[in-house]
């Protein structure tokens, strides 16, 4: 567990990560292993959400880490995020944040009146948090001499609070963790469980989500605490699932949540995260039937969907092979995609598998397309810049080649007639091929085993010393078993 | 099995009288053991080897079995092969042929000075490799610059390039074509009969049936 | 003198005139014709009876005493290879003669004397350094006896010869017999019930040919491996990837012990380049394998391994460099031939593999995208042009008349790169059902004698409790085998 850097999202340039690090405030998710898009991303595009009431939607940490992320990487929106992320930072007791914070401020706008560290707070927080801290764990110690089982857990719970509060995530994840002993009900277990699963997203630990999703699920509790519990879970399990690049499985968890989500689970995410993420999942990882069948006529997810009419009109040109409008939606999306916490390192992966996908169902019904009609398709704005977009060396022509190459497109690629064929099944010469090929393996196969048989049988099996081959004759049958493997076949 | 010994004259009479390349090669592999027992230091014996191991040589190359005719110069005797010119003449020849260096092959098999008694089968081969040279033209391209095709063939590319009539005729001959605007000779290749499918039905069907029955 | 000889051949006129007679009477006449033969002492004129004797028709007699007059000569002259039996005199040619006719069933009586002549054949064609006049007599005899599949020590010297004699193509008819069997155990009881005259037309070489024999000298487990490297390397030298790979890999596969044989390592060498220069990658190694000897193989061939990883990248300059790096293992391994041969096989899988990619491109485009590293476009062009010629990429050229030089490559579609043929393809087909055939008869007999064998006989009646002192159940038994001949079909059941 110490491989990972102790709070992912608040990026404390840890000695772990100490490698690239090239200013204060980098979002450092490499631990995490998954990392499509490098150390640090500039978005010089203005999103199209509006910061103050995007950030409105949000509770706890969550609303720090997102502004510090859109602050350092959205050079449109840089100042004022990160000044409302000093903000944000001063109203809580986390010191190591709102340094962070001010750092990050003073890059980007050094004469800002903000962008100096208020150090008399800093100070009195420290000594206040410190005091706290010894309080907690003195009446912690108090209860565990006094044997109170309820007392106890709540210390523990308040001090997993508290650690959790001034940003030292792995204590409160430990302290979390200490109040399983004490628990004497369902309801305990699973706001116990809950609390370690959000400290965990904070910290990218994304096993231990799973791990703790599946606790939560074998839960014996009552049907309608369950019920409570399930939107919950399902959008932790999809988060954690978009995190390990298993998108379809993320997709299913996202469908699979339940609308009475609402604006419950905002200190990690909202309904309309949901309805973004599932829905990209959803599209990067599923066919045209599938995606209007599970996603566009499932009514639940309709809720979602809702929230986010771009998704769903998206989803919708997928379906009718309306590739261009629906990859310029996602495309107009980018700025707002990557100034998200959660989507910024899969973005790439999750655009490069859709238009794929779309590149693949665009030349189902063809068995020849012009690279010309293809470029204005997916690659429209090469088809301005460059003299001749359908080059051997266009970046578009470059991608076909790829996919050909790894296989995920059956055709081939005609420089002279400038068209991509799609590969034609002759079913006869497929067949004959079919023929030969087992007829061959199966004389090689055969002459192989017979061969063996007869080498045991005659004794003459590779062997270091060669003196003993007369002893070890006598017991050569037991060497056939390997050869028929079905002995009884034999017997 | 008793074959008339090995000479000058036998030589030139298997030459002469084999009906196929096939017939002369195999008729000449046949006195390869009895080739293997002359001497080398012996003048006139050098010489008949000499001979042989050139017709031989030939007798691969108009069989087309370029691999073989290099294994062939592999079992002569060495010092034979460094020292008699037609052998080395015959190495060239064999490089070439190997690396498909067209306009070598022909002015090996056209400039080098070849022995009176070889003379014939070096046309003959020349007249082979032109042939089979002309069939994968015609199978391999679909135009072709006439030049290139004067290189392949080893005929005068100059000339062809002046558009000389007695050239163009001959690949008119042989079904080509050529178009004026373009320059270019579309060559015309040869199409095999096409082969009785039913047979093929049922031979396929037995031999499935076989496997299968023998993958319970 | 005449005496004998007019008894050796009223004998074998006698024979003649038996054709249409039993097996058995046949059988009794050549024993006792042996018998009569073997009689003679050391100073009978053998010359004299070789001179008027036909190997073809008085085969027995002619072998035995050719062998006889051998014998005196290499104990007067204390020369296991006298002089007259080398090539060009007159008992070489006597034994090459007689080696080219001799009558297959007859000799089935001498195995002993046969393998000692052809053996002699190869050694004294060693002694003079011409080991390719041996070559031709050896196979002849070899076709002549006709072991149907049985591997013997004749087959494994014959290889040898052909080999150092770089006569590769002649060994084809013999490696192109498969072979299945080695001679046969005398130990085996059910022999007893079965056998059949030894001249009978339907005793095949698995009968005749048997460990008392003759006509092999003791096989060890080199001599097996050795046969088939042998044989795989004639292939690799006449560049048949595919025979040899299944040689090859009869070879690794071969079943083992305790320990793996060095032949079977360096074979792993060849395989791993064999089956680069045929099909441009690593091919599966066999299932039959076990997954401790394959480990061995592995750490005993780390510069194959890395070897074929730049090739199967595609990653020239490391090819290039891994070649050079190695030179010295490729020399001790004698693999230097084929490592060379790699360049050209390498370009070629490249060009191949672009058809896969494109349908049509210019020869520019193939040099730009393949070729980056290597000469110029016209080079490049040669090489496609090769290629396109002799038939290894199944594509057309085109010459382009506005575009100055270019050259456009159209390849075909990719089924129809095989099979534009059908005739190709009938004849593959036939081939196949032959050799299937083939191998399921040898599949029928191979578990018909296993079952009749002594071993599992005994497990048979240990585990029925049969006891082993009624003569009449073991009987019994024989019979109770032979009539459940459907097992065979499950015998093969794995091969899937």
């Amino acid at each position: 567990m110490d491989y990972m850097a102790p709070d992912a999202f608040d990026g404390v340039p840890s000695a772990q990560s100490a490698g690239p690090v090239t200013g204060p405030g980098l979002v450092d998710l490499d631990n995490l292993g998954v990392n499509m898009t490098g150390p640090i991303v500039k978005v010089d595009d203005p999103p199209k959400f509006e910061l103050e009431s995007y950030i409105a939607n949000y509770t706890g940490r969550t609303r720090f880490n997102r502004l510090l992320l859109i602050g350092t990487c959205s050079t449109y929106l840089s100042v004022e995020a990160l000044k409302a992320a000093v903000a944000e930072a001063k109203g809580g007791r986390d010191v190591s944040r709102y340094e962070r914070a001010v750092r990050a401020l003073a890059d980007a706008a050094p004469n800002d009146p903000e962008a100096t560290l208020d150090t008399n707070w800093v100070d009195h927080m420290k000594k206040s948090v410190k005091a706290e801290t010894d309080r907690l764990e003195h009446e912690l110690r108090g209860y565990k001499n006094n044997l109170i089982k309820e007392s106890i857990r709540m210390g523990n719970e308040d001090l997993g609070q508290h650690y959790n509060q001034i940003g030292d995530l792995v204590s409160a994840s430990k302290a979390y963790s200490r109040m399983r002993d004490y628990c004497t009900t369902p309801t305990h277990i699973a706001s116990m469980l809950f609390k370690i699963i959000n400290v965990a997203i904070e910290r990218g630990d994304w096993l231990s989500v799973q791990s703790n999703v599946q606790r939560l699920r074998n839960l014996q509790s009552k049907q309608e605490e369950q019920a409570k519990n399930q939107p919950k879970m399902s959008a932790a399990l999809g988060l954690s699932q978009l995190h390990s690049g298993s998108y379809l499985d993320a997709a299913n968890s996202f469908l699979a949540t339940d609308p009475s989500l609402g604006d419950s689970y905002n200190e990690v995410l909202t309904s309309n995260d949901v309805a973004v993420y599932g829905g990209l999942c959803a599209l990067a990882s599923m066919d045209r039937n599938e995606l209007q069948r599970r996603v566009l006529d499932n009514s639940t997810f309709r809720n979602f969907l809702e929230l986010e009419p771009h998704i769903r009109r998206a989803i919708s040109f997928f379906c009718n092979s309306k590739f261009r409008p629906c990859l310029e939606i996602l495309e107009a999306y980018n700025a707002d995609y990557l100034l998200d916490i959660h989507l910024q390192r899969h973005i790439k992966t999750l655009f490069t598998r859709i238009r794929t996908k779309a590149i693949q169902q665009y030349l189902i019904p063809f068995s020849r397309v012009t690279l010309e009609s293809m470029t204005k398709m997916f690659a429209p704005r090469v088809v301005g810049g460059q003299a001749d977009p359908t080059d051997c060396d266009s970046p578009f022509v470059q991608e076909l080649i790829g996919l050909i190459q790894d296989g995920t497109l059956d055709a081939r690629i005609d420089l002279e007639k400038k068209v991509l064929v799609s590969n034609q099944v002759n079913l006869r010469a497929e067949v004959q091929q079919s023929v030969l090929d087992s007829l061959e393996n199966y004389a090689h196969e055969a002459h192989l085993r017979i061969l063996r048989t007869n080498i045991i049988r005659a004794g003459l099996e590779v062997r270091a010393d060669d003196r003993r081959s007369r002893e070890d004759r006598s017991k050569g049958w037991e060497g056939y078993g390997n050869v028929f493997s079905r002995g009884s076949g034999v017997m | 099995m008793d074959l008339p010994p090995l000479s000058r004259e036998q030589l030139a009479a298997v030459v002469a009288s084999a009906q196929s390349p096939t017939e002369l090669y195999s008729t000449l592999s046949e006195y390869e053991s009895e080739a293997c027992l002359l001497s080398t230091s012996d003048a006139t014996q050098a010489e008949l080897l000499s001979l042989y191991y050139s017709t031989f040589f030939f007798s691969h190359l108009l069989t087309d079995q370029i691999c073989e005719a290099r294994l062939s110069t592999k079992r002569m005797p060495q010092d034979l092969l460094q020292n008699d010119p037609s052998l080395q003449n015959c190495l060239n020849l064999l490089r070439a042929v190997w690396q498909r260096k067209y306009e070598q092959v022909y002015t090996i098999l056209r400039a080098l000075p070849w022995s009176e008694p070889l003379k014939p089968i070096v046309q003959s081969y020349d007249a082979h490799f032109q042939e089979k040279t002309l069939k994968e033209l015609s199978r391999a391209y679909e135009a072709i610059r006439p030049a290139a095709a004067a290189t392949y063939l080893g005929l005068d590319p100059a000339s062809v390039e002046q558009g000389d009539p007695a050239t163009m005729q001959k690949f008119i001959a042989c079904g080509w074509t050529w178009e004026e605007e373009t320059g270019l000779l579309h060559p015309k290749p040869i199409i095999e009969a096409p082969q009785d499918d039913t047979k093929l039905y049922n031979e396929l069907s037995e031999v499935m049936a076989l496997v299968g029955s023998r993958r319970v | 003198m005449a005496e004998i000889l007019l008894h050796l051949t009223t004998v074998s006129s006698q024979l003649q005139a038996l054709d249409d007679t039993s097996d058995e009477r046949y059988d009794t006449e050549l024993r006792d014709l042996i018998a009569y033969i073997k009689q003679f002492n050391r100073n009978i004129d053998s010359q004299y009876l070789l001179d008027n004797l036909s190997p073809s028709q008085h085969t027995l007699s002619y072998l035995i005493i050719l062998n006889l007059h051998i014998e005196t000569l290499q104990n007067q002259t204390k020369n296991r290879v006298p002089d007259e039996i080398k090539p060009g005199n007159d008992l070489w040619a006597k034994a090459v003669y007689f080696l080219r006719s001799f009558d297959p069933i007859q000799v089935r009586y001498a195995g002993h004397e046969w393998r000692q002549l052809v053996e002699l054949i190869g050694q004294s064609a060693e002694a003079v350094a011409k080991p390719f006049l041996a070559v031709q007599v050896i196979r002849e005899a070899l076709l002549r006896l006709d072991s149907s599949g049985v591997l013997t020590s004749v087959h494994i010297t014959f290889l040898r010869l052909s080999l150092i004699s770089r006569s590769y193509s002649h060994a084809l008819p013999i490696l192109e017999k498969e072979m299945f069997r080695f001679p046969t155990s005398s130990g085996q009881a059910y022999r007893k019930h079965i056998e059949r005259p030894l001249c009978s037309e339907d005793t095949l070489g698995d009968t005749f040919i048997s460990d008392a024999s003759g006509f092999s000298a003791k096989l060890t487990y080199r001599d097996h491996t050795s046969f088939f490297l042998y044989g795989a390397m004639i292939y690799m030298a006449l560049k048949y990837w595919d025979k040899a790979l299944h040689l090859l890999t009869i070879v690794i596969s071969s079943p083992v012990n305790d320990s793996v044989s060095k032949i079977m390592v360096e074979s792993y060498k060849k395989w791993v380049l064999a089956s680069l220069l045929g099909h441009g990658k690593l091919v599966a190694p066999p299932k039959i394998i076990s997954p401790h000897v394959l480990k061995v193989y592995q750490t005993l061939s780390k510069p194959y391994a890395s070897l074929a990883d730049a090739f199967e990248r595609s990653d020239f300059q490391r090819l290039r460099a891994d070649i050079d790096f190695g030179r010295s293992v490729w020399r001790a391994d004698n693999n230097e031939g084929l490592v060379c041969q790699l360049f050209r096989a390498y370009n070629t899988f490249l060009v191949l593999k672009l058809g896969r990619t494109f349908s049509a491109l210019t020869t520019a485009d193939v040099a730009r995208r393949t070729f980056t590293s290597l000469a110029s476009s016209a080079n490049v062009e040669e090489f496609v042009a090769s290629l396109v010629m002799s038939e290894t990429l199944g594509a057309t050229l085109v010459h382009l008349h506005p575009h100055g030089s270019a050259t456009m490559l159209r390849f075909s579609a990719p089924t129809k790169l095989v099979f534009n043929k059908e005739i190709s393809m009938r004849n593959r087909l036939i081939e196949g059902g032959r050799a299937l055939r083939f191998i399921a008869n040898d599949v029928d007999q191979c578990s018909s004698e296993l079952k009749l064998g002594n071993e599992n006989l005994q497990l048979l009646s240990r585990n029925q409790r049969w006891s082993d002192t009624s003569g009449k159940g073991g009987g019994d038994s024989v019979g109770e085998a032979d009539g459940g001949l459907d097992i065979e079909e499950d015998i093969m059941g794995d091969a899937t």
